[in-house]
């Protein structure tokens, strides 16, 4: 059954195509005049003799010198990698180099200055700012004493006695002489006792008239003055 | 002729030395030894400033602590620090009342004159920035609402150096908030055997509970108005300048101190003068203040590290650079 539509199916289209065939237009011809162009061999061979329509291949200009030490450089990197990659002691040369790398990196990274591993260097580096105003060696204790008692100044006297004792302490090495050291610190230094007890006492004096801002009278002066000079008998010669 | 007489002092010392020396016959009779913990303890209590105790488990930090808050008739409270602690453990929170159908605020642990927060480092930054408020300003705002501190306000915190597993690094905010970081070190030979004989003897126990109040607020009050009075030598403002700015510039250092150590140290050290009753600072007392307060705020430089300094090594080498002013 399903055959047979199928046949019937065919022979119908068939009928329709070859039906269709025979109402085909008739085929109509152009009948305009046409005008025949002649090419200019003038300008062909103006064009032909034209570089820009020139296609051939032009010759390579000469390499520069930074071109051929790229090259250069590219055949030795080129080789060295090459080395590396096939050869133990370039194997060998290219891990030490990369560790060298790494090194280098972690060193920058962590700011540290190989230097100071193997040679010591001193920290006692001068600060940023000028601390030291007065050089206790270089001071004519004397004379400024003196000069202080004639203007009534003396608290700046009393100080300039203390300074004069640490100078006479130091001179004898019997204190080392720094300038962060506190007063306390020198009195630790002092084994003797006589000499520990003057100091102590010239300290105290020190520091009521200088931090504590104490006003001084002249009497009180003269005794801290008695003091100091009996005091400087008692160092060695 | 007597020295008191020479130079009679210009601010009334005499009941700040004798409370001074009542608080260490106190704790002496359960703390041996430690001396300088203890004189920086009675110091940050009249420089107004917060303590931050650093020392091994087992050398009386917390012990310590707690006998400070004895001696002053004073409201304590203790927090121990724990990593899942939240804000709100500390300062408090708002509770709905269902009777009057509002919110009041129930107040934390942290509403004391004294507190002591143990173990300081066990919770995270988040509790940590609860405190930074009430440690610099002595006020806490909670809701919008802002709850002012009863004087003296003072918080003792504890840490351990050494275990670091489940800690948190305090945060250099916090950290600057202290005025000291008391360093407490191991006792002595000597002292180690005191310890041990007054174990065997019990007497621990029995003296805790015999500690006597021997400082009331109002004293606290009176004696860091005395303390504020003290002369300062203009040569020894500039030393301790001189001490903070030389952080800054040291190579060694990669954080310098902030003008708030000055302030600190100036503030101690005349503390530390007026508990030796003493109406003007010297340089040693400059120089007794000025590790404990700059320890905590210094951050070394990698290098130096690495090269196994300490903190406080360069911070003598800093002040030792500096000329004492004569």
């Amino acid at each position: 059954m399903m055959k047979r539509n199928i046949i019937s199916l065919v022979l119908t289209l068939s009928f329709f195509i070859v039906n269709s065939y025979g109402q085909l237009p008739s085929i109509t011809y152009d009948s305009m005049q046409r005008e025949w162009r002649p090419y200019d061999a003038e300008k062909i061979d103006e064009y032909k003799s034209d570089p820009d329509f020139d296609y051939g291949n032009r010759p390579v200009p000469a390499q520069s010198l930074w071109d051929r030490f790229l090259a250069w450089l590219n055949t030795i990197i080129g080789r060295a990698i090459y080395m590396g990659t096939t050869t133990p002691i370039g194997k060998i040369l290219i891990y030490v180099l990369i560790g060298a790398i790494i090194i280098y990196a972690l060193l920058k990274l962590f700011k540290v200055d190989i230097r100071k591993a193997f040679f010591s260097t001193s920290d006692s580096g001068v600060l940023a700012h000028e601390i030291h105003h007065e050089n206790i060696h270089q001071m004519d204790f004397e004379h400024l004493i003196k000069e202080a008692i004639n203007k009534n100044e003396f608290k700046q006297a009393i100080r300039l006695i203390y300074l004069f004792a640490l100078k006479h302490l130091a001179d004898q090495h019997m204190i080392q002489w720094q300038p962060g050291k506190t007063n306390h610190d020198y009195l630790e230094e002092l084994k003797e006792e006589k000499i520990k007890n003057g100091f102590s006492s010239l300290s105290f004096y020190f520091e009521y008239a200088w931090y504590g801002d104490f006003t001084i009278s002249k009497d009180l002066f003269s005794d801290i003055h008695v003091l100091f000079e009996s005091w400087k008998k008692e160092l060695p010669e | 002729m007597e020295n008191d007489e020479l130079f009679k002092s210009r601010v009334d010392l005499s009941a700040l030395k004798q409370s001074v020396d009542s608080i260490k016959q106190e704790i002496g009779k359960v703390i041996v030894g430690q001396d300088k913990m203890i004189d920086l303890l009675i110091v940050s209590i009249l420089a107004d400033g917060h303590v931050l105790l650093e020392g091994v488990p087992g050398v009386a930090k917390t012990l310590t602590a707690k006998l400070i808050s004895k001696v002053i008739d004073a409201d304590f409270s203790r927090i121990q620090f724990t990593p899942d602690l939240m804000p709100s453990d500390v300062l408090g929170t708002s509770v709905f009342n269902l009777k009057s159908s509002e919110f009041t605020f129930k107040r934390g642990p942290i509403f004391s004159n004294i507190l002591l927060i143990d173990e300081i480092n066990r919770a995270p930054a988040k509790t940590q920035s609860a405190l930074f408020e009430v440690m610099e300003e002595r006020q806490v705002t909670v809701d919008g609402k802002t709850y002012t501190m009863d004087e003296p306000y003072l918080v003792v915190a504890t840490q351990n150096p050494i275990e670091q597993e489940g800690t948190y690094r305090l945060p250099e905010a916090q950290l600057d908030r202290f005025l000291f970081k008391i360093e407490v070190n191991y006792p002595n030979l000597d002292e180690e055997i005191l310890i041990l004989k007054g174990h065997h003897e019990r007497r621990k126990k029995e003296e805790l509970s015999r500690i006597d109040i021997v400082l009331t607020r109002d004293q606290i009050k009176d004696y860091r108005a005395k303390v504020h009075e003290l002369h300062v030598d203009e040569n020894l403002m500039q030393y301790i300048a001189k001490i903070v700015h030389e952080t800054r510039n040291s190579p060694n250092l990669y954080l310098g101190a902030s003008p708030r150590a000055s302030i600190a140290i100036l503030q101690s050290a005349k503390a530390f003068a007026g508990v030796q009753g003493r109406d003007f600072i010297n340089p040693e007392d400059i120089k007794f203040v000025a590790k404990p307060v700059l320890r905590h705020r210094v951050i070394l430089t990698p290098e130096k590290e690495m090269e196994g300094q300490s903190v406080d090594d360069i911070i003598d080498q800093t002040i030792e650079k500096i000329e004492i002013p004569r």
